[in-house]
């Protein structure tokens, strides 16, 4: 292995699982994604009753970070509440904060952190907004939001009223978000606020829908939409609603997730809003306002022109050509569109010549998430499934199993694994949020997943023959703390690769991991190049893999 | 879905009392060819005929008939317009050229004519009914196609195959108790694979897609030359998520009859979706050949010339369709997109309001019956 020769602000955190990857064979065959289940005591309590209410079926967000910087990734999950009331009147509903004390351990401190909440919760979204060096929580729910600052001793603090992020809109009261993202839109170093808001919603007056005489969730086409929101973060703990001078407000829809990446390397980063049964918004950052730009970019339908149920996804460089491309899921009989980027000019969908049609026609997905799961250098995609409906409607499973599929690079095809990946060991449910990372620190990416009325899952990745993988966490000193929006691209000897730093993945979710890259074969990177938000590029050479190289933005 | 059909080709055996012995020869050797089945010197002794007496209704008739017992659809029809221009109210060269457009797909055509010869003649009415509600049915037209069928439907109950049109006429209609009814007539005379076809699409129009699959399965395994059953059986396995067996079974339907419109879509599309762009066309246009003007297949067309970076070939489409079809939304909304490309940002900002403001009302008149029809919520259980 090539001795580390750091950069600026460059320190070696932790090298672990070297020896498992030293079982990487050079040149052998791909190796399979492999998980093994463990469980964590979690039940997502949606608040399902005979009539359905449609926020029940939408629950399920979590948070994968560090909030005690101790190195191993901790687990937050959301919960629901009484739909009549909105308010958590039963210790079920409770939100979780589970802190990862490594060996396997999770250790319940939600009542410690002060992290219950009090709502109907749904998203999350983790950023560091104040620049402290902790992650915060953004908790996006139905008719009302919480901002949790993080206090770094193990607590957190409710600051919503203080800063400015749930107050009733003026034309369309209180609005019912999914999921949010922090991003750094006019790149002043402050972490910005980007939420996605769903439907028009009220107990009283939803319409009750059935089918063949049974009630259940009606279809998004019976409620109106909202327009999203941005907030700009002013540095002193408040935000400024900034939707209409930005051009978020004009522009309603049915959000259900957002991605973010810079997809045509301007330097500013860009949103992919998915929105359900509708068309999709691509809001392209000019520095002072955003454009959307959807039907410029081919992205507003998909090829057949027809409208999907967008779920939660990912916009990441899947094919490795430097430019983010777009993944996100839908329901069964529409497919996982797949969308590559053309070097930033616009997209061409890729659905069907990936073979992704075919292989999930028949899938209804909720989450999903771009990560290199056998670390050959190529990002798969992992996908938690199940129906929005609760009672099968003839030809349609309700409850489904989570599958990944493994992209086979350059050929540009991917492969579905779910028992094969061991994702049988759980039963067949209505999965919601996933979110990602190393939960033991062996180089191996885990995965956490929710489901209705379900324990949630953790997916440990014992992939068999992984390659050798570099994590990069980020620190910014001019940009934001936590990098959002940084460009990393890796140089081995079988070529260059691509991934940024964002948290905003999977369905209503949110992962603080470092930047995560799968080297096969090669043991170490021959450069590593940071594009941060500032402007700075900073290059670090003969980078040995196998560990998290803690990077800090160099002045 | 096409109605499997027997034509009997109408021969004229009689001749003209004025015609010189010569001529009579050739004309009488031309009908035993014709009748004995040599297809070919049949063909070529009509011709020289007719190069003598090319005013010959009779025999120009003939030809048309023997081009058309030998597949050569295009020149049959030629022949029978020729004989229509000296004669417009001959009913059996309006049935025979209905019959001709039909063999080839052209159900529009076909039907004109087969109207013709029903009005012409009352003794082809029946006959000229039954072709006329099966192409209804294969142009999608099916409240026509009921239109027709329900006057005959106490005297031709104990018809099968009159009872298979209506049935199929109800069945798309989506009249599914009606069908019922036309399926379970079909059925008391025993299993059958036509009654299974039916069986089949009503239990697909339900999303009963297991039964369904039972039911067409059985159809083709009894009769694997029925008409529509494979392209039934692709459409469900489409909605199943199989889409190589999907494709397998719409390839089977056109190996039985390449007009069929709904495998030729699907193909098309599927073709499109895979990136190989020379079959979509294909297929396509074969489709559009099959349903001339269908605003589906041109939006497929449509679409394909956008996928292509036929920038303007997808404009001039997608601006004729809409010219035809204002509410079509998803037209409006590519268009848009076409506009963006071609840098005619004010256009392309026009057509998008469009799409946005015509999917705005489609949604606000759904969820206006769905609140029609919503009882209000009380105090539910938990």
């Amino acid at each position: 292995m090539a001795s580390l020769r750091p950069g600026p602000g460059v320190l070696v955190l932790f090298s672990l699982a070297a020896a498992i990857s030293l079982l990487f064979l050079a040149g052998g065959s791909p190796s399979p994604i492999r998980f093994e289940l463990k469980t964590i005591p979690f039940r997502l309590d949606h608040g399902e009753i005979t009539a359905r209410h449609v926020p029940a079926t939408m629950a399920g967000g979590i948070a994968t970070f560090d909030y005690n910087r101790d190195g191993r990734p901790d687990i937050f999950l959301t919960n629901g509440a009484n739909l009549a009331t909105l308010k958590k009147d039963q210790p079920k509903y409770r939100n979780r904060l589970f802190r990862n004390d490594g060996n396997g351990v999770f250790t319940d401190v939600t009542e410690q952190a002060g992290l219950v909440g009090s709502g109907f919760d749904d998203g999350v979204a983790v950023g560091d907004y104040d620049n402290d060096g902790y992650p915060d929580l953004f908790v996006a729910g139905v008719h009302h939001n919480t901002l949790y600052h993080n206090n770094g001793d193990g607590t957190f603090t409710d600051v919503s009223a203080k800063a400015g992020l749930n107050k009733p809109d003026t034309q369309f009261g209180p609005m019912w978000a999914i999921t949010g993202a922090w991003v750094d839109v006019n790149n002043d170093g402050l972490l910005d606020l980007f939420v996605v808001n769903y439907l028009q919603w009220d107990y009283a007056t939803e319409p009750l829908c059935e089918y063949k005489g049974i009630p259940d969730y009606c279809a998004p086409r019976s409620y109106k939409g909202l327009p999203n929101q941005l907030f700009l973060n002013k540095g002193d703990g408040t935000f400024e609603d900034v939707s209409e001078a930005w051009g978020i407000r004009a522009h309603v829809g049915k959000g259900m997730g957002v991605g973010m990446a810079d997809y045509d390397l301007d330097g500013r980063p860009d949103f992919f809003v998915t929105n359900d049964a509708s068309y999709n918004f691509l809001f392209h950052n000019t520095g002072a306002k955003f454009e959307e730009v959807a039907f410029q970019k081919g992205v507003a339908l998909t090829e057949d022109g027809n409208f999907v149920s967008g779920m939660g996804l990912d916009f990441r460089d899947f094919d490795n050509d430097g430019y983010p491309d777009l993944a996100f899921v839908a329901l069964a009989k529409q497919a996982f569109p797949l969308w590559r980027n053309m070097a930033g000019r616009d997209f061409k969908e890729v659905t069907s010549a990936s073979g992704m049609r075919s292989l999930s026609m028949s899938m209804s997905g909720f989450g999903a998430g771009l990560y290199d799961f056998d670390n050959d250098g190529w990002k798969d995609l992992f996908v938690t499934r199940g129906d929005v409906l609760s009672r099968a409607l003839p030809g349609t499973a309700v409850d489904q199993q989570n599958t990944v599929f493994r992209n086979l690079g350059a050929s540009g095809r991917w492969e579905a694994l779910t028992a094969e990946a061991g994702l049988d060991a759980a039963p067949p449910m209505r999965h919601r949020g996933l979110a990602f990372g190393d939960l033991d620190g062996d180089g191996r990416v885990d995965v956490v997943a929710t489901a209705l009325a379900s324990p949630a899952e953790i997916w440990m990745n014992r992939s068999p023959g992984a390659g050798h993988w570099l994590d990069i966490a980020l620190e910014g000193t001019k940009s934001n703390h936590d990098g959002i929006g940084a460009r990393v691209e890796v140089t081995t000897k079988r070529g260059k690769q691509y991934n940024h730093m964002t948290t905003s993945v999977g369905y209503a979710s949110s992962s603080h991991g470092p930047v995560h890259f799968g080297l096969g074969a090669d043991d170490k990177a021959e450069s590593v190049v940071i594009h941060w938000p500032s402007g700075i590029v900073q290059t670090l050479n003969d980078v040995a893999g196998d560990r998290v190289v803690a990077v800090k933005e160099a002045r | 879905m096409r109605y499997a059909l027997l034509f009997v080709v109408l021969i004229a055996p009689v001749l003209w009392a004025q015609q010189r012995p010569a001529d009579e020869e050739v004309l009488q050797r031309a009908i035993v060819l014709h009748q004995s089945g040599d297809l070919e010197n049949a063909i070529r002794a009509y011709r020289e005929y007719l190069a003598v007496r090319p005013d010959s209704i009779e025999a120009r008739s003939n030809l048309g008939a023997v081009l058309a017992r030998a597949g050569r659809y295009e020149e049959a029809i030629a022949e029978y317009d020729h004989a229509l221009a000296k004669d417009p109210e001959n009913a059996a060269i309006f049935l025979n050229l209905g019959l001709a457009y039909y063999k080839i797909g052209r159900a529009a055509d076909a039907a004109a004519r087969f109207e013709q010869a029903a009005s012409l003649a009352p003794q082809f009415k029946d006959q000229a009914i039954l072709l006329l509600a099966s192409c209804y049915n294969s142009l999608g037209e099916y409240k026509k196609a009921i239109a027709a069928l329900s006057p005959l439907e106490s005297e031709k109950s104990a018809d099968q195959a009159f009872n298979y049109l209506y049935g199929s006429a109800l069945i798309g209609d989506g009249e599914s108790a009606r069908g019922a009814v036309i399926i379970n007539r079909i059925l008391s005379r025993g299993d059958s694979a036509e009654a299974r076809l039916l069986l089949g699409t009503t239990k697909l129009q339900a999303h009963d897609h297991e039964g369904a699959l039972a039911d067409l399965e059985k159809a083709i395994a009894l009769n694997e030359r029925l008409p529509g059953a494979h392209a039934r059986l692709g459409e469900l396995l489409l909605a199943m998520g199989e889409i190589a067996r999907a494709a397998a079974a719409f390839r089977q339907e056109l190996a039985l009859d390449p007009t069929d419109f709904e495998s030729s879509l699907n193909i098309g599309v599927l073709a499109k979706q895979d990136q190989e762009y020379s079959d979509a066309r294909l297929y396509l246009e074969r489709a559009l050949k099959s349903r001339p003007g269908d605003p589906g297949v041109r939006y497929q067309l449509a679409l394909l010339e956008l996928a292509t970076g036929g920038l303007d070939q997808a404009r001039k489409a997608l601006e004729a369709l809409i010219g035809e079809s204002p509410g079509f939304a998803e037209v409006h909304g590519t268009l848009a997109t076409v506009y963006y490309r071609l840098d005619r940002a004010a256009d392309g900002d026009r057509e998008r309001a469009i799409a946005q403001k015509l999917t705005d009302e489609r949604q606000a008149a759904q969820r206006g019956a769905l609140s029609r029809e919503s009882r209000p919520r009380g105090n539910q259980p938990k």
